[in-house]
């Protein structure tokens, strides 16, 4: 029935069904991967090992003897320069296995069943709706891209992160570690950008106890230090770092102590709103009777812990700022303690309030705050019994301790280092071509649809008369493949949008529309003369269309048409429009019925859009060739 | 506050907004001005009036009962009280979802012509029309726009003609089939009316004394009541303003046409601030003769303007800002406004009816979500429920 503003559930069980087959197909690849990775590894260990032997039984040496001469190659990273694996920065390390557990994490959360069509909806639009207009038309190509393809974009984000994850874990050294981080940055500015809306920044009452500026910010400065030289990691670097992360705690005391924004509010601050809102969301019971109790706290106490919050952000920001490493050693734990307090608390760790899919900014600043402060301090990184004295920035070219068995160990960690750049590349492959294809995919549209009824039999004939007065009628249309409906000209949302879907199959079939003919009959007992049908017309832009038949007649003809086609039409009372049968027929070029569809419109955005006259391009293509 | 629930006039009622249709064809905007037609000349350019939007819940006194406009949970109803019952009945003309609200306009033989306002993704206005009261409603074309949001943008001619207020105020047309149609804008109107200081059309009449649609509406200029009339590139101010108006600016809030008067309800500007007053121009007058000021509340951006007609005095006007402000009522010329008690919250309209030799004032109160109508009329001691009118609620819209 028409006027239902009828959407698609974010669970609905089709594109859920269509997720779950798109992770499966692509873990088949990743798998496939995998298998081949392995082999490779496996040949080229068995071809090392038998050079190795041959080498030393040459050299008379014992067998098993593995102390040759060291490879060229640096034990993990494939980088000739590289030092070994002990003197990773301790600093780096930390934030490389911290973030590697984010972007897993993040990946993880990828899989929530509501994600293909809740990402837009319940992720995107609330962020972007609430922020200026500069923001919304960026943020306008991200939504579209994820609209138009829900399932490969939602399969997408789940291996682009994980394979980000385990990239970033895997490989320890080198390019190939350098690369992570790059890649780590670039992805996750990607998403700060298209889905989060630059974090929120432009947006009003943001505030860093809300998530400013955005966690994925966070992930990207995380990548770029990862893809920093690791000569780079000295305590410049670190005392570079916290006073950058003084400034911004400065700032943002600022901005949390500014006047007018309702933290400074005792009764339904901004604070105990936030927080209220986020523990009536499903969650844990645990969590949730801890944050419900913060937010009653807070509900009675919101300018106390708004002036804690300011007072707090102030003094860390000024003990970091200065960068004196007593201090800054000091003011790590009780940052620490800030930051798990209000993630756990104020952001409802993160992923808890909706359709969470990150642990929102605490977490990955707490990470970030914390390499800083290895950093600066230049705390050593941890050695191997028996590793070589180096500094991080002296050539190396010792293979370790273990020889030839580090040189596998070595080529182990590219190829898992290639594994998981195979991860990223089969989410990150399909989705940057989806970005270039402004066709909705027809799932969105079969979606609403349901089951199609596959059918083939003879159409129930009519005879009628189109806008301009011509009589119409079923044989009348023989040669063509027709696309029916049923449309109420004076129908205020679902008509306008299903007569949009069908002029978009006009553009979509191209040449091939002069062999398809879209037809509507009207739907409506009372507003049914052609005046009405001629305005329908004008103002869905119809009039252009040379394949377009809006057909009347008597109220006895129409009523013989509606009742042959199955259709129920009924006036309604009290205002509202005329309650209709969403229906529409596939007719082929010999007058049989093909395909019944329900022509629900959806929501009517522009992807439904996209969708539904995708569908209908390729039913009304079928029937063409199936005669 | 408090009055008499029942409020007393001279003599019998006649319908508000438009009286009793005589036959003539309307071509373009009117087909003449009639004798009372005379321009005045410009004023001095002040501070344009506030043009307030009056909501379309209003009111219809016709000789066979009272049509009223209430919104309900999402779409508008229509309710009529046939004249010596006491109770109303549902009346919302079918087939088109009236989101965007319904304007309703007297038309001839006691018949009623009913618009529905553009809503979601409907950009023109289809129309029902009525014979009579008791007829069924019927389709009667559209108007290929959007009509203003007011509840005087529309008036009917005889047999199958309009004019409408479309654009916002920015276009008046007049259509028929017998006359096609003709659009004024208002650049063109500015343009022949000279130095009227026009800013925005607010109101449409048909007049069958001057058997023309009568347009009005807000003024930058001061001295000078917007309302106008005549055929294309002749149209001219309908009379001169009264001496108390000439250091004010005007803009017309509502209009209403009977048989003895054409009638406007005005927003004066002046050094005071804003006044609510009405105004009459009897017929052969060459001059608005204005009532007794009252001052303009400030509780809603919408007020609430019911017209009913007196047979000798003009008509008479029920005003109502929202909110908890008082109900103001002044019957005709020279009576001054009287104040009543404020309605029950969730008021969502008024009503006007006749009751005798009395006007009878009803309340219309929905609640979000409800299918119910309260009912309220003004009793001696306040407002007290007489119906409650269930309304379907539909799917759709």
């Amino acid at each position: 029935m028409p006027g239902m503003g009828s959407g698609v559930q974010a669970t609905n069980p089709t594109i859920v069904a269509a997720f779950h087959s798109a992770l499966f197909r692509d873990l088949f690849i990743v798998l496939g991967l995998l298998g081949v990775l392995a082999l490779a590894w496996s040949v080229l260990s068995i071809s090392s090992l038998a050079r190795s032997y041959r080498g030393a039984a040459r050299r008379g040496g014992a067998a098993g003897t593995l102390g040759g001469a060291a490879p060229s190659v640096a034990a993990d990273s494939g980088e000739p320069d590289s030092p070994p694996e002990s003197l990773e920065p301790l600093a780096r390390k930390l934030l490389r296995y911290s973030f590697a557990a984010l972007w897993l994490l993040d990946g993880l959360l990828q899989l929530q069943s509501a994600l293909p069509l809740g990402m837009v909806s319940q992720v995107i639009d609330p962020t972007a709706s609430a922020s200026p207009g500069f923001v919304r038309t960026a943020v306008g190509f991200g939504a579209a891209t994820w609209s138009n393809h829900p399932v490969q974009a939602a399969a997408a984000a789940v291996f682009i992160q994980v394979g980000l994850g385990l990239w970033l874990a895997v490989a320890r050294r080198g390019r190939l570690s350098r690369f992570a981080g790059a890649a780590s940055a670039v992805w996750a500015l990607l998403v700060w950008v298209f889905a989060e809306s630059f974090g929120g920044i432009f947006a009003p009452g943001a505030s860093f106890l809300f998530g400013l500026p955005g966690a994925v910010l966070f992930y990207a400065v995380a990548g770029g230090l990862l893809a920093l030289p690791e000569r780079a990691w000295s305590p410049r670097l670190g005392r570079l770092l916290v006073r950058g992360l003084g400034l911004f705690l400065l700032g943002m005391a600022v901005l949390q102590a500014w006047p007018g924004r309702s933290f400074w509010s005792n009764h339904d601050g901004a604070i105990a709103r936030m927080v209220n809102q986020m523990s009536a969301t499903p969650q844990p019971s645990t969590v949730r009777s801890i944050v419900a109790s913060f937010g009653s706290f807070a509900s009675g106490h919101g300018v106390a812990l708004n002036l804690l919050a300011v007072v707090v952000l102030g003094a860390l920001g000024a003990a970091f700022l200065f960068a004196r490493p007593k201090v800054v050693r000091a003011a790590v734990p009780p940052a620490v303690l800030f930051l798990f307090a209000g993630w756990v608390l104020v952001q409802d760790c993160g992923f808890f309030g909706g359709l969470g899919t990150d642990p929102n900014s605490m977490l990955p600043l707490l990470f970030l705050a914390l390499a800083s402060e290895v950093a600066l301090l230049g705390r050593p990184a941890p050695r191997l019994a028996g590793a070589a004295a180096a500094s991080p920035t002296a050539p190396a070219h010792s293979a370790g301790p273990s020889g030839r068995p580090g040189v596998m160990r070595g080529l182990g960690r590219i190829v898992l280092g290639l594994a998981a750049i195979g991860v990223v590349a089969v989410g990150a492959l399909p989705m940057a071509v989806a970005s270039t294809n402004r066709t909705a995919d027809p799932i969105l549209a079969e979606a609403l649809a349901g089951s199609t009824n596959w059918t083939v039999g003879p159409t129930p004939s009519f005879s009628l008369v189109d806008q301009n007065g011509h009589t119409v009628t079923l044989s009348s249309l023989r040669g063509k493949a027709v696309l029916l409906t049923f449309l109420d000209p004076v129908c205020n949302f679902d008509c306008p949008l299903i007569a949009q879907y069908l002029k978009g199959v006009d553009a979509e079939l191209g040449p091939e529309a002069r062999h398809v003919q879209l037809v509507a009959i009207v739907a409506n007992p009372l507003y049914r003369a052609p005046v009405y049908m001629k305005a329908f017309d004008r103002q869905e832009g119809l009039t252009s269309l040379h394949n377009w038949f809006f057909l009347t007649g008597s109220l006895g003809q129409l009523q013989q048409a509606w009742e042959r086609f199955g259709v129920t039409v009924s006036v309604s009372p009290a205002g509202a429009m005329i309650a209709h049968t969403d229906i529409l027929y596939v007719i082929d070029p010999l007058g049989r019925t093909r395909e019944i569809l329900s022509s629900n419109p959806g929501p009517g955005t522009s992807s439904y859009e996209s969708s539904f006259s995708s569908l209908l391009a390729s039913a009304a293509v079928r029937a063409l060739h199936s005669a | 506050m408090s009055r008499s629930g029942r409020i007393p006039f001279a003599a019998s009622l006649r319908s508000g907004r438009a009286g009793l249709l005589t036959a003539g064809a309307l071509t373009a905007l009117a087909l003449s001005a009639a004798a009372c037609s005379n321009s005045p000349a410009p004023a001095s350019t002040g501070t344009p009036a506030e043009v307030l939007r009056p909501s379309l819940a209003t009111s219809l006194v016709t000789k066979q009962g009272t049509f009223a406009t209430v919104p309900t949970t999402g779409y508008w109803q229509v309710l009529f009280l046939a004249s010596g019952t006491a109770r109303w009945k549902l009346d919302t003309p079918p087939g088109v979802a009236d989101n965007g609200g319904v304007v309703l306009a007297p038309a001839a033989n006691a018949g009623m012509l009913a618009a529905f306002r553009p809503s979601e993704r409907l950009t023109y206005t289809p129309l029902a029309r009525k014979a009579s009261v008791t007829a069924r409603w019927r389709a009667a074309g559209i108007i290929e726009s959007d009509l203003e949001s007011s509840p005087a943008a529309l008036a009917a001619g005889p047999g199958s003609e309009y004019a409408a207020l479309l654009g916002g105020g920015t276009e008046a047309r007049a259509a028929g089939p017998r006359t096609g149609s003709a659009t004024e804008s208002i650049q063109s109107l500015r343009t022949t009316l000279g130095g009227a200081g026009l800013t925005r059309l607010t109101a449409v009449v048909w007049s069958s004394r001057l058997r023309a649609a009568v347009l009005a509406g807000a003024s930058s200029r001061k001295g000078v009541v917007p309302v106008f009339a005549g055929p294309p590139g002749k149209i001219a101010l309908l009379a001169a303003a009264p001496r108390s108006l000439q250091g004010s600016t005007v803009a017309v809030l509502d209009l209403s046409s009977g048989s003895a008067a054409l009638s406007a309800l005005l927003v004066v500007s002046g050094a005071h601030g804003q006044v609510l007053e009405a105004a009459y121009l009897p017929s052969g007058s060459t001059s608005w003769s204005v009532g007794r000021p009252v001052a303009l509340p400030k509780a809603s951006d919408t007020p609430l303007t019911e017209p009913f007609v007196e047979h000798a005095g003009g008509t008479g006007w029920v005003y109502w800002a929202g909110g908890g402000a008082p109900v103001d009522v002044t019957t005709g010329v020279n009576a001054g406004w009287t104040s009543y008690a404020s309605p029950p919250t969730h008021t969502s309209g008024l009503a006007a009816a006749a009751s005798g030799d009395y006007l009878q004032l009803y309340a219309f109160a929905t609640r979000n979500g409800s299918d119910i109508v309260e009912i309220y009329r003004l009793e001696s001691d306040g407002w007290s429920i007489s119906q409650a009118l269930s309304v379907p609620l539909a799917l759709g819209g």
